[in-house]
């Protein structure tokens, strides 16, 4: 009976795991099928009878995308702009966070359902008079034009999550520092802050990422080559050089490793991150 | 704005003198005050300004224009143009939603059992979230080129097609292979916000279950999806307006193509906006879009509220 009831349980754990496995190498495959494409010549990229692995093995493509394009410039651009962004939300997502955490004021409830609201509104709806109001200010074409952008849509996202994981540190602990002496000041960063910091770090994460992929404002908001962000510049190069499999699979191989390498090792951090923040959107 | 700080006396005797409390909420505000100004600046004030916009005939070159009232609306409304994009919209939105429901549950529910190399595999399922759209949308369409195209060479050789499928250029084809990218992208999403929940639900109440001879399918019923509950209400309301909002996906993918088949109203807003000109048609078909999503809103908050009483 036991024999039979382990023996079941171990079929059962076996089914699960080669489902599961089954359906991960499903998701991997189009990033492994791009990286074994960039590894191989023209010839073999267009073969009738594709391999799982490249026959030719070549780093041609990677070289070719360093000469023709402005690759190294608009990854720099990308680079310049998701940090900024992710530093400014983490910044002040972090100032409302402590305020809607550690204080009470008339309209707290109210401001925190407008934030969410903001989740309904087209990013589209946006674009036309965020378009005409940054050409008013002289700011199209630049990276504070994406910097703001950037961290005007994320913030709410942004404050959503550091409320969540503010609420999560106790407030006895900065009460406690109060009663013993402290400063509200010094409680804040002595204390609170530290506690903080992976939270923040995960936002960070999330709004670099959001930046890092950004297709939609700087195809509005720049027009000169030289300020453009990789999405962008990838999407143009796909246009003027027509479709060159090799070289195309080798850029976006390029612009998505920052990302997974980070997310790789930040994962548990970022699901848990994630998945708070998701509990914490409810009324 | 509705923000305006209005001190009112404490209604209860407090422990800290009345002043003190009134410099506490102050300061709070304070604190709280350089979110309000981007939110204002930058979010507030460009949608109202968007709002305004409808009520013109701009041309998006020289940003000039006349007061034309509701113009703008009254040529939308009823047009085949947003009928279209409207349609494509919803099928769009909705067939994302279904599948990513369906396959995000089940990958969930599979990462939460114990296995081997569970945390790799967790890894590597969530990573299609994070890679750029630009990205995905590139190695998709080379994965569904008609001539040189993996997926085709895979049909053809299994003998699902005899002749390879042009993914993105039939009529047919090319929102379904849109919303299998999407899908595949944004899958990750839903579990994401299942996993760590389904990781509370206690051990105890599958073996009380078990002894009580429930079948798996009865526990999954009877114990998991309950407390998914709550959650449900979240994912579907997140991912139905992510996705009825998103440009870029089909933006980098098909471009709405073939003929407009694939033109959800992002992408008809934004062709009103730069490939016609009309700033002014651009802004009250965005507006329309706001107001849509905004009833479905209040829908949500009515059913939320009330969820949230029942499980009180």
């Amino acid at each position: 009976m036991i024999a039979s009831y382990r023996f079941r349980e171990t079929t059962r754990t076996g089914l699960v795991m080669f489902v599961t496995w089954l359906v991960v190498l499903v998701a991997v495959f189009p990033l492994f099928w791009a990286i074994s494409t960039s590894l191989r010549d023209n010839q073999e990229v267009i073969s009738r009878t594709p391999s799982l692995l490249p026959k030719t093995f070549t780093l041609s493509n990677y070289g070719y995308m360093l000469q023709v394009s402005n690759f190294p410039r608009q990854f720099a651009n990308s680079t310049i702009v998701a940090v900024f962004s992710a530093l400014s939300v983490v910044f002040f997502g972090s100032l409302g966070a402590y305020s809607l955490t550690r204080f009470k004021f008339v309209g707290q409830a109210l401001s925190l359902r407008v934030v969410l609201l903001t989740y309904l509104f087209p990013a589209v709806l946006l674009v036309v008079p965020m378009f005409i109001i940054l050409r008013g200010m002289g700011l199209t074409d630049s990276y504070a034009a994406l910097i703001i952008v950037h961290t005007a849509t994320g913030l709410p996202l942004g404050l959503w999550l550091l409320r969540a994981y503010f609420l999560s540190i106790p407030i006895e602990l900065d009460q406690a520092a109060m009663i013993d002496g402290a400063s509200r000041l010094s409680a804040l960063v002595d204390v609170l802050l530290p506690q903080a910091i992976p939270g923040m770090i995960s936002i960070f994460m999330f709004i670099f990422v959001f930046s890092w992929g950004d297709y939609l404002w700087p195809l509005i908001l720049i027009t000169s080559k030289s300020q453009l962000t990789l999405p962008l510049g990838i999407h143009t190069y796909m246009n003027e050089q027509g479709f060159q499999w090799g070289p195309l699979m080798a850029v976006t191989v390029v612009f998505a490793l920052p990302v997974v390498v980070l997310f790789t090792v930040l994962q548990s951090r970022l699901v848990r991150g994630l998945g708070a923040g998701a509990g914490a959107i409810k009324f | 704005m509705a923000l305006a700080v209005k001190l009112r006396r404490p209604g209860v005797v407090r422990f800290a003198p009345a002043d003190l409390q009134t410099r506490e909420k102050w300061l709070g505000f304070l604190i709280f005050l350089p979110v309000i100004l981007v939110f204002l600046i930058f979010f507030a004030y460009p949608l109202a300004f968007g709002v305004e916009l409808s009520f013109y005939k701009l041309d998006t070159l020289t940003l000039t224009g006349t007061f034309v009232g509701l113009d703008n609306f009254r040529r939308f409304l009823g047009s085949e143009d947003l009928r279209n994009a409207l349609g494509n919209s919803l099928y769009w939105s909705l067939a994302s939603l279904a599948l990513n429901l369906l396959i995000g549950l089940g990958v969930a529910l599979a990462l939460n059992e114990r296995f081997p190399g569970r945390n790799i595999a967790r890894g590597l399922a969530l990573s299609s979230y994070l890679i750029p759209l630009v990205v995905s949308a590139a190695i998709w369409q080379w994965m569904f080129n008609a001539q040189y195209g993996i997926i085709n060479y895979l049909l053809v050789q299994i003998g699902v097609t005899a002749t390879p499928v042009s993914w993105l250029s039939d009529p047919h084809a090319a929102m379904p292979a849109a919303i299998v990218l999407n899908v595949w992208r944004s899958f990750p999403f839903v579990v994401i916000v299942f996993l760590p929940r389904l990781q509370t639900i206690p051990e105890d109440l599958y073996s009380a279950a078990k002894v009580d001879g429930a079948s798996a399918w009865d526990r999954f019923v009877d114990v998991t999806l309950p407390h998914l509950r709550s959650l449900f209400v979240v994912v579907i309301l997140l991912r139905f307006i992510f996705d009825f909002n998103d440009f870029t996906t089909l933006a980098l993918l098909t471009g709405g193509g073939p003929v407009h088949t694939t033109e959800t109203l992002p992408l008809l807003v934004y062709r009103q906006m730069f490939g016609l000109f009309d700033t002014g048609a651009a802004a009250a078909l965005a507006v329309l879009m706001l107001l849509f999503l905004l009833s479905l809103a209040v829908i949500y908050l009515h059913f939320a509220s009330r969820g949230e009483r029942v499980a009180e």
